[in-house]
């Protein structure tokens, strides 16, 4: 199965798309840790942007050691997405200002005036992801095998896609 | 000092014991790879059990760097966990068949004969969560700004626990 990257891209946005959280795992000290990060409205193109604050742990992780891992959860239809790359903190005004949306005002309450609004890009290098589109019990009886085994199962499908 | 940890393992006890699937974290050749597994009904005492193959990509890369992260989501709820610790590869048959259930068939028709069934043991060293218990706008607002600067916000928890 060979896709290209525009092809894989696309897929990826069309998993991720209306998954308004994921969990952003950082290396802090040799421990890992993850938390709840609200995802972008802008369309995926490869890499992922997050709306953080300059203040934060996760921000002096990234500056140590820049490896993460993004993980989107869907349990409801049994889609789960996980996206490997690097990160970095963007301190680009227009960047900022073209993700900008009012939804984030919930954050951010001073809106772009806050100076500690700052950018994490993520570069995907690697993208899994494990789906079910139907919600019946033998197709979901089938995913879950490819859950815990890692094995293609009939219901679901786990596949791997590579960036490079 | 035992009092407390008993206080962390009942709080995280409560979270999770809802949420059918986590997402597994482990450090694989210099990339942090996750996958989802299934969770199981037992009495969580300070040790997460996952059960496995032992010919995974997951069990190669716990040999070679122990350290994981469990991330539950459950978003209806507004309900987050991070979960950290060290994994082990346990192959103690009275453990298995202890946890062992028969909804797990469904991973493994062999049952208990499968030569390669094992338990993926993950001792928690910390925990965090944001936990939201309304589902009302305002409080949604508040419990989100907790998300991205990582502050307890008014309408959820932000809460870490040791172990």
């Amino acid at each position: 199965m060979t896709e290209t990257r525009a092809e894989t891209i696309e897929k990826v946005n069309f998993l991720i798309k209306d998954i308004r959280i994921a969990m952003l795992t950082t290396i802090d000290r040799g421990v890992f840790r993850s938390r709840p990060m609200a995802t972008q409205e802008a369309e995926f193109d490869g890499d992922l942007w997050f709306f953080t604050s300059k203040l934060t742990h996760k921000a002096e992780e990234i500056e140590k050691d820049n490896r993460v891992n993004v993980s989107f959860s869907e349990p409801d239809d049994n889609r789960y997405v996980s996206l490997s790359g690097t990160a970095a903190l963007v301190d680009d005004r227009e960047k900022i200002e073209e993700l900008w949306s009012p939804t984030y005002l919930a954050w951010f309450p001073k809106d772009l005036e806050d100076p500690n609004i700052i950018l994490l890009k993520v570069s995907v290098e690697h993208a899994e992801y494990w789906d079910a589109t139907s919600s019946t019990l033998v197709e979901a009886i089938g995913l879950l095998k490819s859950l815990v085994t890692g094995e293609r199962a009939g219901g679901g499908e786990h596949v791997v896609l590579n960036f490079a | 000092m035992e009092d407390k940890r008993q206080e962390s393992i009942e709080k995280l006890k409560g979270l999770i014991e809802n949420i059918d699937f986590a997402m597994l974290t482990t450090h694989a050749n210099g990339k942090l790879r996750s996958r989802p597994m299934s969770t199981q009904k037992f009495e969580f005492d300070g040790d997460l059990w996952f059960f496995t193959s032992d010919n995974t990509h997951k069990v190669e890369e716990i040999e070679k760097n122990n350290e994981v992260n469990v991330a539950y989501s459950k978003p209806e709820d507004n309900t987050f966990i991070s979960v950290s610790g060290t994994a082990s590869i346990v192959k103690d048959r009275d453990k298995i068949e202890e946890l062992w259930n028969p909804i797990l068939k469904a991973w493994f028709p062999k049952g208990l004969d499968d030569p390669t069934l094992a338990l993926l043991k993950v001792s928690v060293e910390e925990a965090e969560y944001w936990d939201s218990p309304s589902s009302t706008l305002v409080q949604i607002a508040g419990f989100v700004k907790a998300l991205v600067t990582g502050q307890s916000a008014d309408g959820g928890d932000h809460g870490k626990v040791n172990f």
